[in-house]
């Protein structure tokens, strides 16, 4: 990890969160991962990553959360980024509650740690869950659960892999409600890996489109723009942004 | 529930021994099964408390324990030790695993000769050949087991940034249990089964040397004495291991969602 100056003029005192000059990642000789990319993050923004299977955005993903360490390039990421996959990697032989507090080192104890979970839990709708076990709750629920793990560590970056693609369409309506409301209670920099462009617009504000390792398009959006799903705004963006990857 | 998925009651399960031994009962009784071929079971019970109250039985019992009990401990110790390091590394994989899987493929008691020779017939032969037979499986299920924790889970240990000490504890000891417990039950029926052989080829006390010497005065319910303890303390710790394995997959259990 180096450091990078910030490129962001709109903001020069505060560094990005997230700084990354010309990263490249290949695997093997002939796939190029990501290929020269040079992004910013800002505090608290709220950015998504759309584009095709195997455009490189998950690869995008895992050197944020540090787990790829194959990169070429300058590369910053958050001090505390947290993730939250694509399928909710609960500990299946952890209750609800010590999968949330596990690794979590509070200056006043266990106890604190395991009180903090709790009311992290409450915050995520699953108050009174804490001593079930993963397999006893249901996907959404589940998927509830990781992002309590995620939030409770008070991420300056929250990384989110695809995060609602397995739920179904109404669980994934109120997970989308419930993301928002914790992004604004905590507001972490946010980091939207999907596919689909509509969600991208709802719970995002800036959306950037990869195509093989490369970051075709990069689009701010109004953050006090209307998130109705038929607001015709909304509607232009999802047909330009579906136009650029191509359906 | 249906009745398909309802399990019986947990006493069904001693119905059919009970059965046996009334059929036996009966068999004797009748004289259908001659006492110089297998006597009845209150001949068998006599003999057994014969030996009790003379003291013999629980002599030979804690000698045949404490071997079994060496035996198994050293075994175990070995297992976790050789597992922990072929299932942990790669290079600990390519030059420790060939010569465990040698070790497996000779037959265990094709070396009874040659422990006779290098360790004479005292106490080590035998709890070195248990010892040997309680690694073999537990180190394979062990290693295997440890091979099979999930990548998944692991990358999670990372963005969590756990220590050392949380990743054994939350993440690599209850990963690894269920499938080492499995070849935990299998090593605890191989060291049984080794105390038996060892005993029987040389010894002068325990559970097989009692047997040895009634065969040698043809003492038919005494060697049935000793082939049914045999087979109580094989159920005993296949029992204990069976809590075990419940205990830690406690988590697995109950309605699935």
């Amino acid at each position: 990890m180096t450091t990078a100056t910030s490129a962001e003029p709109q903001a020069p005192e505060i560094p990005p969160v997230v700084s990354l000059r010309n990263v490249t990642r290949r695997f093997g000789t002939d796939i190029v991962a990501l290929d020269d990319v040079t992004l910013d993050i800002r505090a608290g923004e709220r950015v998504a990553i759309i584009g095709r299977s195997g455009s490189g955005k998950t690869t995008l993903l895992r050197a944020l959360a540090g787990l790829d360490t194959g990169i070429v390039g300058e590369l910053r990421t958050g001090s505390r980024p947290a993730v939250v996959f694509q399928d909710p990697r609960l500990f299946p032989w952890r209750t609800v509650v010590q999968n949330v507090a596990m690794g979590l080192h509070d200056a006043n104890g266990r106890k604190a740690a395991q009180a903090r979970a709790v009311a992290m839990l409450a915050e995520v709708g699953l108050a009174g869950r804490e001593d079930a076990w993963p397999r006893q709750l249901s996907g959404g629920q589940r998927q509830r659960v990781s992002l309590a793990r995620a939030l409770l560590r008070e991420p300056d970056l929250l990384l989110l892999d695809e995060p609602f693609s397995a739920l179904d369409a109404l669980t994934r309506v109120s997970a989308h409600a419930l993301v928002t409301e914790l992004w604004a209670r905590y507001r972490p920099a946010m980091l939207l890996v999907t596919h689909d462009v509509e969600e991208s617009l709802l719970i995002t504000d800036r959306v950037l489109v990869i195509e093989d390792g490369v970051v075709i398009h990069d689009r701010r959006l109004d953050p006090e723009r209307s998130r109705r799903r038929d607001d015709p705004e909304l509607v232009r963006c999802r047909t330009e942004l579906l136009g650029l990857l191509g359906v | 529930m249906t009745a398909e998925t309802a399990s019986p009651p947990p006493f069904a399960r001693w119905i059919t021994p009970f059965a046996i031994l009334a059929l036996w009962w009966i068999a004797s009784a009748s004289g259908w099964l001659p006492s110089t071929t297998l006597g009845s079971p209150q001949d068998i019970a006599r003999a057994w408390w014969d030996l009790i109250e003379s003291g013999q039985f629980f002599d030979a019992l804690l000698v045949s324990l404490r071997r079994v009990g060496l035996g198994i401990a050293l075994g175990i110790g070995l297992a976790v030790v050789f597992g922990t390091i072929v299932g942990m590394s790669r290079w600990g994989d390519v030059l420790l695993d060939p010569p465990m899987q040698m070790l497996k493929a000779i037959p265990l008691y094709g070396v009874v000769p040659l422990f006779i020779i290098w360790f004479g017939i005292g106490e080590s032969p035998k709890v070195i050949l248990i010892a040997l037979g309680v690694m073999v499986p537990l180190y394979l299920s062990l290693s295997a087991a440890l091979r099979g924790i999930p990548r998944d889970l692991v990358e999670v240990t990372a963005t969590l940034r756990l220590t050392r000490r949380e990743r054994v504890r939350d993440l690599i000891v209850p990963a690894a249990l269920p499938g080492a417990l499995v070849g935990l039950r299998l090593s605890l029926a191989v060291a049984w089964l080794v105390l038996i052989v060892s005993e029987t080829i040389n010894a002068d006390s325990g559970i097989g040397f009692i047997i040895n010497n009634a065969r040698n005065f043809l003492q038919i319910d005494v060697v049935v004495v000793g082939l049914l303890t045999y087979a109580l303390l094989g159920i005993f710790t296949d029992f204990l291991v069976r809590l075990l394995e419940r205990w830690a997959l406690r988590w697995d259990e109950g309605p699935r969602r």
